[in-house]
């Protein structure tokens, strides 16, 4: 009598595999099944909003680490984390003259964690900085804003513009002397603009100083103008590397 | 035709099955990598925000100016900047000019050819290079120049070559003493060894016989420097050339309330703020360009393009590393260890104090603690 191994029935773990992922709620909530096969594999990318700026296979050379340092999303990231600690940090902060130095002593020395976020936040800030800086270097050297990819290569610059800026206009939020007078010398710098550069400064800081109506300006262009801006642009930046066929390679 | 159009399209799907086979999947392949990207980056913020905090110093105070007091880092080049030119071209023809410049990149260098591979074309690595190189020296030198220490080399160069004979001349103050033409060499010997920028408009001075000067009205027949360059008249304000009558009418309204038709400009003063700059910022470049076309480096946009680009870059981390590292007390150039800790300074020195009631929460062990600093 020969011996055939016969198929086992199922498992705990299969069991328990057919519980978690084909049930009414699970697909309720995710319409592929769990992605284990190339078929929900694609799925899972394709039918989910924040994956879906992926399209669902790429050239094996992008996933090579040494093409792109992953710079672009790692600036995204930053951005992330930066909109996450930021919001935290708008629950106690007040833009007032007499409270905003205040209540950013008090986040840290009273709020548990304050601190940690204040640090996380300021130090995602500069590394967006130089890693929006390190992507431009990137898709320069690497010949990628060469056509059909001109415009996001503009969008690209944009969006450098808007990072300088959101870190600009947070720098003076603390209220602390490295804030006013880093803000005093960066927006005497637009004050010398040739024409029009005193009715700019004037716009920029509310006042011939940089004061209350300085710091409510900075404080809302930080915290919604700048980073909707930021934002849009980044769609647009998102969608267009799709659309104009992905990352660029030898052709 | 019917007969091209199954082969064409066999020898297309062929070439789609060739480049599937060239394909991965995002999920797992692209998904993993961004999420250990991200989880990486998470983990050293973490540490790095425990380990090291942002700064705080005490309240702002517009009274008390820190000295120096510096823009953030990423603009400390602006800043620089301004210390070696007129500020509205520091501050913002130059930084519009750039990002316009950045943003036809791609309208200006159309070709494929290298795209997608890191310095595709033949000589970007050497180009890269010599640029890096060339814009390290230039900006170096320029800083220094500007800053004067340059006449450190010029007072010590003939002591420290032994006899003070043989390079007598470069310290000299005057060699063409006596000389027919010295009213004309001794001045083009000055602005060689002139100690910086502003002493085009300061220290240079020349004084040469022009007997004839057009427009100039009653004069004493010479033309010196700077005394009779300083009030030159804005041209069609009336007083030279032809007599628009004080205010050009003929101009648009926008146009007259922009034109400066009545003011005077210093041309020692324009040429020390603008002109000196202007020629370094295009000249410079613009050479770089020259000798790598002459030595056979550079033969298209894309070249000319990989040259500025990293020009740009190099000056730009250049100066903000100067402008953060190098400028100490009214933006004078020092060594790093001569920079003022703002943190450090007694005259800005976080002031600890609790901070007030209404912000202090409940628990007792943080009260003490902030009030112990």
């Amino acid at each position: 009598m020969a011996m055939t191994e016969q198929p086992k029935g199922p498992g705990l773990g299969d069991w328990l595999y057919d519980r978690l992922f084909h049930n009414y709620i699970w697909s309720s909530v995710f319409r592929s099944g769990y992605p284990n096969t190339p078929r929900n594999q694609m799925l899972a990318i394709a039918t989910n909003v924040f994956l879906h700026l992926h399209p669902t296979r790429i050239h094996k050379t992008h996933v090579k680490i040494t093409h792109t340092y992953c710079l672009g999303g790692l600036s995204f990231f930053m951005f992330l984390g930066l909109t996450v600690t930021g919001v935290m940090l708008m629950f106690y902060y007040v833009p007032d003259v007499n409270r905003a130095f205040n209540d950013v002593q008090a986040l840290e020395t009273n709020v548990r964690f304050g601190m940690l976020i204040r640090n996380l936040h300021r130090w995602m800030a500069h590394a967006m900085v130089l890693l929006v800086l390190m992507h431009m270097m990137r898709v320069f050297y690497t010949g990628a804003y060469k056509p059909p990819r001109e415009f996001n290569w503009v969008v690209g610059v944009i969006l450098l513009v808007l990072t300088l800026l959101l870190s600009f206009t947070g720098y003076l939020l603390p209220w602390d002397q490295l804030a006013l007078w880093a803000i005093t010398v960066g927006t005497n710098i637009a004050g010398a603009a040739p024409i029009l550069g005193g009715q700019s400064r004037l716009v920029l800081i509310g006042g011939f100083d940089v004061g209350p109506n300085a710091l409510i300006r900075f404080y809302t262009l930080h915290v919604i103008a700048l980073p909707l801006l930021a934002a849009i642009f980044m769609s647009v930046h998102f969608w267009r590397i799709r659309r104009d066929g992905g990352l660029a390679r030898p052709l | 035709m019917a007969v091209a159009a199954p082969a064409g399209s066999a020898r297309e799907s062929v070439r789609l099955k060739r480049e599937r086979d060239q394909e991965v999947l995002v999920w797992p392949d692209l998904v993993f990598i961004e999420f250990i990207a991200a989880v990486l980056f998470t983990i050293t913020f973490v540490v790095l925000a425990t380990f090291f905090n942002a700064p705080l110093l005490n309240k702002a105070n517009p009274n008390v100016t820190p000295n120096p007091s510096k823009a953030p880092w990423y603009f400390m080049n602006l800043q620089e900047l301004l210390l070696h030119m007129d500020k509205g071209l520091a501050g913002v023809i130059v930084p519009t000019m750039l990002l316009i410049g950045l943003m036809v990149i791609p309208y200006v260098d159309r070709d494929n050819e290298g795209q997608g591979t890191w310095f595709g074309t033949v000589n970007s690595v050497r180009i890269t290079f010599f640029s890096f190189v060339w814009s390290g020296v230039w900006i170096s030198w320029l800083i220094l120049w500007d800053n004067g220490s340059q006449v450190l080399v010029y007072q010590h160069l003939p002591q420290l070559w032994g006899s003070n004979e043989r390079l007598k001349w470069l310290g000299d103050k005057n060699p063409f003493k006596g000389w027919p033409v010295e009213g004309v060499l001794k001045p083009i010997w000055d602005f060689i060894f002139l100690p910086n920028r502003l002493a085009i408009r300061d220290t240079w001075h020349w004084s040469l016989p022009v007997p004839f000067q057009p427009g100039a009205g009653p004069h004493d027949g010479r033309l010196d420097w700077p005394k009779d360059f300083l009030q030159i008249p804005i041209p069609l304000n009336g007083t030279w050339g032809w007599n628009w009558g004080g205010k050009p009418n003929w101009m648009p309204g926008w146009l007259q309330h922009v034109y400066p038709y009545n003011s005077d400009f210093s041309l020692p003063a324009i040429t020390a703020e603008w002109i000196v700059p202007i020629i370094a910022m295009v000249g410079l470049p613009a050479l770089m360009i020259y000798i790598l076309h002459k030595i056979g480096w550079a033969h298209t946009v894309r070249d000319a393009m990989i040259a500025l680009f990293t020009g740009f870059i190099v000056v730009y981390f250049a100066l903000t590393i100067v402008g953060a590292a190098f400028r100490g007390k009214g933006q004078a150039l020092v060594p790093p260890y001569r920079v003022p800790n703002l943190e450090k300074d007694p005259s800005i020195l976080r002031q600890v104090e609790p901070p007030p009631s209404h912000l202090v929460l409940a628990d007792p062990r943080v009260v003490v603690r902030a009030r112990d600093g």
